[in-house]
């Protein structure tokens, strides 16, 4: 029996540059790429050096705080670049793609040997080929502690929003992987497994999934994301965790546990108001942004931004699509100037709120580009931040405590559930980073705590 | 040849550019140079992070827009400085003279505000290195309005400068004031020069020494009638006096310049409530407060008590400055309670203690002025407690809803 969820508080993006509902088959990237800041928390001990051959699946970073949790190579060939920013910052470990894939093997399995796993195998199985960094935990969205039993789990199976890759249409097909990564994921955990699927879900890998809790989730943007979804239906309490997974990233899990290899498959959507072919492509995991915007994008300066626009990461024209992103997103560079603009009605401009004439004549879709559309300002607006807010906090008192540093305060006002949506700050009037904020003061309870 | 002047107007901004940046010239002039630029152009910042985009409101719309929501009271007022003045003095009161006259008293006194607190805001904006609050210019506009339109200039410099410097600059500017800046400069006034914003001589734009004036002009303001007026019949002592609710309503009363008409103050709380920009939960709370506290002061006023005891609750939504402080003061968004039913309760509270001051307080026959700036300082207490509600039920929440 499936419940229905209807998210009430958010944001429907009238942003333009929706993908189509179709999958093709994007050329073999040459380059793939690792990045360990996709990865929160997580502190990396390089393994490998430039010029070394990889297979798929070769251990290329561990974890400075436990050993176990590797991250392996997405593909097999030379790394060509390990790329490394301010401080020596790890930022990229690039794969330069050679012939055929070759495979480290970790042994695969029948379905029944897969179902018949215990616990302890499952979780030594997935550590030792990577397939652990596929399992989040909330709170603080980073990689799963193997040693913790969460409360539940969740699997994500809504696209997070209008411009992502929907496990609808990528799931059909997969039904037996999807299934088999269902049965693993209750594994896992001694409490209920959900599995969040959109309202209209019609795909049967959702609607004929058995042995979970299915939710149907309604609503604006962010009802698509697993961190407001856990608030809604399984809050994790003090002291404890709930892991999730999003769909593809459990079809990759499933696929690694069944043929003992690394499942680099990945749907991504290309979108947003400078994209030209807008649709869903198979491709690798951390494949080059190049491999899919190449004679899909219009010319001129672009912001490429892998994940949602909403709080996905800008890349190069050079740069990877992320480890856990199943989108890209491509939009203008916002440079123009406008004269006398906010003497003008405001009959082309997107806001939230009612103060352009566009507000009251309801234009379906804006261009939007990266203009900041103002300048930096103190605090002045008061309750347009909550009534955005999809996990009830009161993003502007929130940041408050934040900037006072105060840990209690901040743990009452909830910052923990923060999905990290990125409305607060599309709406703030003063154009403050509210969403920034907030996450300082997790990183701070992360750090403290 | 085809020149765009505005494609050219921006180049040369753009070239002047280099003379106010770090190391130039006018190093120290960036602020005025970023505001001149930013209000002519908006700027081409673009977003560092996610989200990539960004809502079209800023701070310079939202500004505009409530000095926009400010104007009709500034327009009715004006008209009405000039009818008083025309009527005091029995000269012929045809639309065109009234806001000709009402113009000339007004116009003088909001350039001066506007004049000498932007002095203290670039000055501010150099020394501190910030750049210029569009604040300012609601600040500006709003506290010549609590004005009689006799003030003499020189005060509403001093007002504006106290009320901008010590009112909001001296906390960090914009944003980080506890008190409403036009308030403190009108309450810095008040207390100051009494003589100059009180009693029954200052509301009408005459001088009683050169001018000659009808027989019978009196000059008070209807709250001074009621407040002068003994037992239940205020009413009639208010029709008496010549002021009917027709005239409170559309503002053909002497008061401050921009109070007097209420239509006006509605056409504006309509925009700012259309727009979002102003608090409707804020208006509505202090009309309801208000009513509420008129109905008990009604209930509890005796024989012998002023008249003012019995005016009903409707008669003071439309005298003095009830509703030009509730729709553009008390909404302030800086000063005002920032949670939702924390603006309710902020609300009530100015609504009612504005009866309570005019009623009780035979000092002051009107409270709107320190009744909002007594909620302005209670604001963040009010929030506190809200919030402290909001604790325990996200809490509650959190211990019912788990599987």
């Amino acid at each position: 029996m499936a419940s229905t969820i209807s998210i009430r508080r958010g944001l429907d993006l009238k942003i333009a540059g929706r993908p189509a509902y179709k999958i093709v088959d994007a050329p073999r990237p040459a380059r793939t790429a690792l990045q360990p800041g996709d990865f929160r928390y997580f502190r990396p001990r390089l393994l490998v050096r430039e010029g070394d051959a990889v297979k798929a699946g070769t251990p290329l970073l561990e974890s400075k705080d436990d050993a176990r949790v590797v991250l392996v190579s997405p593909a097999s060939g030379t790394i060509e670049q390990i790329h490394r920013g301010e401080r020596r910052k790890l930022l990229e470990i690039v794969v330069a793609l050679a012939g055929e894939d070759a495979f480290e093997e970790f042994g695969a399995l029948d379905d029944s040997d897969a179902r018949a796993l215990t616990r302890e195998a499952l979780v030594e199985k997935l550590l030792k080929g990577g397939a652990w960094s596929l399992i989040r935990r909330r709170p603080f969205a980073c990689i799963a502690n193997p040693d913790e039993r969460p409360q539940s789990v969740l699997i994500c199976a809504t696209p997070q929003d209008a411009f992502d890759a929907d496990p609808d249409l990528v799931l059909r097909g997969e039904e037996k992987d999807f299934q088999l990564g269902l049965d693993l994921a209750a594994k896992l955990t001694d409490g209920p497994v959900f599995l969040a699927v959109p309202a209209n879900a019609v795909s049967p890998a959702l609607t004929a999934a058995t042995g979970v809790r299915t939710l149907r989730f309604s609503g604006p943007y962010p009802a698509g994301d697993p961190a407001v979804q856990i608030y809604h239906a399984c809050p994790p309490k003090a002291k404890e965790s709930v892991w999730y997974l999003r769909a593809q990233d459990l079809l990759a899990l499933a696929r690694f546990v069944r043929t003992g290899r690394v499942s680099p498959e990945r749907v991504v959507a290309l979108g947003g108001p400078a994209a030209t072919e807008r649709q869903l492509f198979r491709t690798r995991l951390g494949a080059s942004a190049q491999s899919l915007t190449e004679g899909r994008c219009e010319p001129g300066e672009l912001r490429l931004v892998s994940g949602s626009v909403m709080n996905g990461r800008k890349i190069p024209r050079t740069g990877f699509i992320g480890f856990y992103d199943t989108a890209l997103f491509a939009l203008k560079e916002g440079r123009e100037r406008e004269f006398l603009s906010f003497f003008r009605p405001g009959l082309d401009k997107y806001t939230v709120s009612s103060t352009c004439l566009s507000s009251f004549l309801g234009k379906a879709e804006y261009a939007l580009d990266t203009n900041l559309q103002g300048s930096l300002r103190n605090f002045v607006q008061s309750g347009i931040y909550e009534d955005v807010c999809p996990v009830g906090i009161w993003p502007d008192q929130t940041a408050k405590a934040v900037m006072a540093g105060d840990i209690e305060e901040m743990e009452k006002h909830g910052i923990l559930d923060c999905a990290d949506c990125g409305l607060c700050t599309f709406v703030c009037p003063s154009k403050i980073e509210v969403g920034a904020i907030l996450r300082r003061g997790i990183d701070l309870i992360r750090k403290e705590g | 040849m085809n020149v765009n002047p505005i494609k050219l107007l921006e180049e040369k901004l753009e070239a002047a550019r280099p003379l106010f940046e770090k190391g130039g010239k006018f190093e120290i002039f960036f602020p005025l140079y970023e505001a001149k630029e930013t209000f002519l152009f908006s700027p081409a910042t673009v977003t560092a992070a996610g989200p990539h985009v960004r809502d079209a409101l800023d701070m310079k719309r939202l500004m505009i827009l409530v000095v926009v929501a400010i104007l009709p009271t500034f327009f009715a007022g004006s008209y009405n400085v000039g009818l008083q003045a025309l009527a005091a003095q029995g000269l012929p009161t045809d639309p065109v003279s009234c806001m000709l006259k009402g113009l000339m008293a007004t116009v003088p006194i909001v350039i001066v505000s506007y004049a000498a607190g932007g002095i203290w805001e670039v000055l501010f904006a150099v020394v501190r290195r910030h750049e210029i609050n569009e604040g300012f210019l609601v600040t500006g506009l709003l506290f010549p309005l609590t004005l009689p339109p006799s003030i003499p200039l020189w005060m509403v410099a001093l007002g504006i400068s106290f009320g901008v410097v010590l009112g909001k600059e001296v906390f960090g500017g914009t944003g980080m004031n506890v008190l409403n800046p036009a308030l403190t400069a009108r309450a810095f006034v008040f207390f100051a020069y009494p003589a100059a914003i009180s009693g029954d001589k200052v509301w009408t734009w005459v001088n009683p020494a050169k001018d000659k004036l009808v027989d019978g002009y009196s000059g008070a303001t209807p709250l001074l009638v009621a407040a002068g007026s003994k037992g239940p019949q205020v009413v009639a002592a208010l029709t008496d006096a010549g002021f009917t609710m027709k005239q409170a309503f559309l503002g053909s009363i002497p008061g401050s310049i921009g109070e007097t008409s209420t239509l006006a103050c509605l056409a504006g709380a309509y925009i700012l409530v259309a727009t979002g920009v102003g608090s409707w939960r804020i208006m509505v709370s202090c009309v309801a407060g208000a009513l509420g506290m008129a109905v008990v002061m009604n209930a509890a006023a005796g024989p012998e008590s002023a008249g003012i005891m019995f005016l009903p609750g409707v008669w003071h939504l439309m005298l003095g400055g009830f509703m030009f402080g509730t729709v553009f003061m008390a909404t302030d968004p800086v000063s005002a309670a920032r949670t939702k039913r924390g603006k309710v309760i902020y609300g009530l509270l100015i609504g009612a203690l504005v009866i309570l001051i005019r009623t009780v307080n035979p000092a002051y026959p009107e409270g709107m002025m320190l009744a909002i700036l007594f909620l302005n300082i209670l604001a963040p207490l009010i929030d506190y407690a809200v919030m402290q509600g909001h604790f325990a039920k996200r809490k509650a929440w959190r211990g019912a809803s788990n599987v």
